[in-house]
């Protein structure tokens, strides 16, 4: 048959619009245009189609469009470009497909939409404070510096009130092959940038799901608050309010809005319900030092500039579930074991002190073991027993800080004996 | 020597004799795969550290079929080492279809059509299988009118259960159905549109007539027909396709962005249609009889 359709084309036709028919019931093929939806098990979010950022970051970073799908900031019509586009005279952005962006937004772009918060931010020792533990005033532009002369009290001050940030000992002696794997990681939530803003959001408010319930976990704030030298995550665990995170935590109203949490939402606090949430008759502070009486981190601890303020708004933050008498009895045992703690390391410093004044060891910080030694003494155990005091955690206090302490502190006094011997024998 | 007709519709004149033009073949796709594969990786610079394995693969299977391709008869010494690299070929698009799988199923731990459209491609890795594939059959020799029983240089003969000439369509046929199937999914991306959907219904078309004649003991005049424009058409499809996608990278800036090169619309990756179309066409090439 001459003019017969050849079996190749029929098949071929055939299978063709069959298969595009299949493709057509299952996918909506044809209709196109679509771009599928991203969910999670309880949001869904449809980007905008015309959404430029998202159509090629879909293939990209998947996890972070999809991260911020579900965001309660797409949620509310943010976009990309909201947070990641900034003025041709930012020096941290670049040319990106048409736009001028910035990859790491900083607190000046969060403060279009959050100026309340950013400024308590700014105005805290997560703010530049952090950074100047580590690097004193070098990185802060003229300007930057001061702005913390004249905005943070909290900032380390000498007795007539000027800034006393100095670089920090261990910081230059471990220099650039350690320290950005180790201490900035952590300190560069106050990390000056270079569009004039200082510090961080994203170290606590994790891109680019910004959970609320996330940043209000402890797991958030144990990120750099862990560790011999600051131990507060496993003093939590160890306190009551740590186990019943651990044991009910599931439970938990995460989500309530800020301002209206209350101790139907979390029966028992986290880091973030004592130090920064709205709760009881305390609003919502970035300040992580606005209810805090005492700077705990110093190796000798004195009153913070807001102590009264401070140790006023944390007590109404315990009062939503503790008796004023028991609020009372914590505070009164916790400043004995601060003054226990400053008495034993002012002896130590003392004895420090004395061998660099005759001489016999060199002022030098961490040039000698007894130095090593006596940083230990507070930096460690002191700091332990006192965070742990005021957080309520027993173990800390005796035996990761006021034990530890007291045989540090009689090592030094014995190495000190051992060196002044050395010392005068030689000078024979 | 080396003229060729394809089915009955032309006479060309190749330059050297077929299978070691199908080497060079396989040892340029190789290559271009290769480099292909390699800016894919490299936007999450090789990381997880296996995303190097067919940076490494790609080299030495390449230089094995261009080596192969200069001997008119590979020694066995070289057809061993060729058989071996493609056999690691095969295994390395099988192993790479299993990783991208498992990164695709991973975070929700079931397959979402989002994954399956935004994560990496889980039959891209099968490329170098089929390419691989092809340069192991490409040094068999098949015992005259015996279909199936493969002579391969140096190792003995062997029975394969069906004829040289229909793996190879298998192998074409097979491809068109990926490359349909990746179109699909690559296109659900930014939106289905009607020249988006000239590679589905193309790629569709071709797999069904080449499948077809893989399948067929015989067929006509008229089929040969439709398969040598269906080849011709592939060629001009990934040449089309080619322009889209460039077009699509140049964004109207009418600069070329290597950020967009590899994120956006992959210029070489429409090419592979032409690809398969000359292959389809060098794999039906009979050796001319000589007018006695």
């Amino acid at each position: 048959m001459p003019n017969q359709i050849p079996k190749t084309l029929i098949i071929g036709v055939t299978t063709t619009i069959v298969i595009l028919l299949v493709i057509y019931l299952f996918t909506g093929l044809p209709s196109g245009g679509e771009i599928p939806t991203i969910e999670n098990n309880t949001n869904k979010v449809v980007f905008d189609p015309a959404d430029k950022c998202a159509t090629c970051h879909r293939r990209v970073s998947p996890d972070i469009v999809n991260q911020f799908a579900v965001s309660t900031m797409a949620r509310a019509g943010v976009k990309c470009t909201d947070c990641h586009v900034v003025d041709k005279a930012n020096p941290m952005g670049k040319e990106h497909e048409g736009f001028f962006i910035t990859v790491s937004p900083t607190p000046k772009q969060c403060a279009k939409c959050h100026p309340s918060e950013t400024r308590q931010f700014d105005h805290s020792r997560h703010g530049a404070p952090s950074w100047m533990a580590l690097s004193g005033f070098d990185d802060f532009s003229p300007e930057q510096q001061k702005f913390v002369n004249q905005n943070i009290p909290e900032a380390n001050r000498g007795p007539n009130g000027i800034i006393t940030a100095t670089r920090n000992s261990l910081f230059d002696i471990e220099g650039p092959s350690v320290t950005p794997a180790a201490c900035q990681s952590c300190h560069s939530i106050g990390k000056p940038n270079a569009d004039g803003s200082i510090g961080n959001c994203n170290k606590c408010h994790l891109r680019h799901e910004f959970s609320l319930a996330q940043v209000r976990k402890p797991e958030i704030c144990g990120q750099c608050h862990l560790g011999p030298d600051h131990p507060q995550m496993e003093i939590y665990d160890e306190s009551a309010h740590g186990v019943m995170y651990k044991t009910e935590g599931e439970k938990w109203n995460w989500d309530q809005k800020p301002g209206r949490l209350t101790t139907q939402d979390m029966p028992a606090p986290t880091c973030a319900t004592c130090h920064i949430s709205g709760f009881g008759n305390q609003g919502t502070t970035h300040d992580v030092g606005q209810r805090l009486s005492k700077f705990l981190f110093a190796a000798v601890t004195t009153d913070r500039p807001n102590k009264i303020e401070g140790r006023e708004a944390m007590k109404s933050v315990c009062s939503n579930c503790h008796s004023e008498n028991f609020i009372n009895k914590i505070y009164t045992r916790a400043d004995s074991v601060t003054s226990f703690v400053n008495k034993k390391v002012k002896e130590a410093s003392n004895i420090i002190e004395g061998l660099v004044k005759d001489g016999i060891i060199t002022k030098k910080p961490f040039a000698t073991q007894i130095s090593f030694d006596a940083f230990d003494l507070w930096h460690y155990y002191g700091r332990s027993a006192k965070f742990a005091a005021y957080m309520q955690g027993p173990d800390f206090v005796q035996w990761h800080g006021i034990y530890p302490l007291l045989k540090e502190l009689n090592k030094v006094k014995e190495d000190a004996k051992k060196l002044r011997d050395e010392h005068k024998r030689g000078a024979r | 020597m080396n003229n060729v007709e394809i089915f009955h519709l032309a006479n060309v004149r190749l330059p050297m004799e077929k299978n070691r033009l199908l080497l060079i073949f396989v040892g340029i796709n190789l290559f271009f795969t290769g480099i292909d594969v390699a800016l894919a990786h490299s936007i999450n610079s090789f990381i997880p550290v296996y995303e190097w394995i067919p940076i490494y693969f790609f080299p030495l299977g390449a230089m094995s079929c261009f080596i192969v391709s200069f001997q008119p008869s590979p020694k066995k010494s070289f057809a061993i080492i060729h058989i071996a690299l493609m056999s690691i070929g095969i295994l390395v698009g099988v192993i790479g279809m299993a990783f991208h799988m498992n990164a695709v199923l991973n975070p929700l731990g079931h397959l979402s059509w989002a994954w399956l459209v935004f994560g990496s491609p889980i039959l891209a890795p099968l490329a170098f299988s089929g390419i691989s594939l092809l340069g192991l059959y490409a040094i068999t020799e098949e015992v005259e009118n015996s279909p199936g029983v493969l002579k391969i240089p140096g190792l003995g003969i062997f029975k394969a259960p069906i004829s040289r000439d229909k793996h190879f369509l298998w192998l074409v046929g097979l491809g068109f159905g990926a490359s349909a199937v990746t179109s699909t999914i690559d296109h659900a991306q930014y939106g289905y549109s009607v020249y988006k959907l000239i590679a589905i219904v193309y790629g569709l078309f071709a797999t069904s007539v080449v499948i077809t004649i893989a399948l067929s003991n015989q067929w006509s005049k008229k089929d040969e027909l439709v398969y040598f424009w269906t080849m011709i058409a592939a060629i001009v499809v990934g040449v089309m396709g080619f322009g889209f996608h460039l077009s699509a990278d140049l964004a109207g800036t009418g600069n070329i962005s290597l950020e967009r090169m590899l994120v956006f619309a992959p210029v070489f990756a429409p090419l592979l249609y032409s690809d398969l179309g000359m292959l389809g066409l060098i794999i039906v090439a009979k050796q001319r009889r000589k007018m006695i």
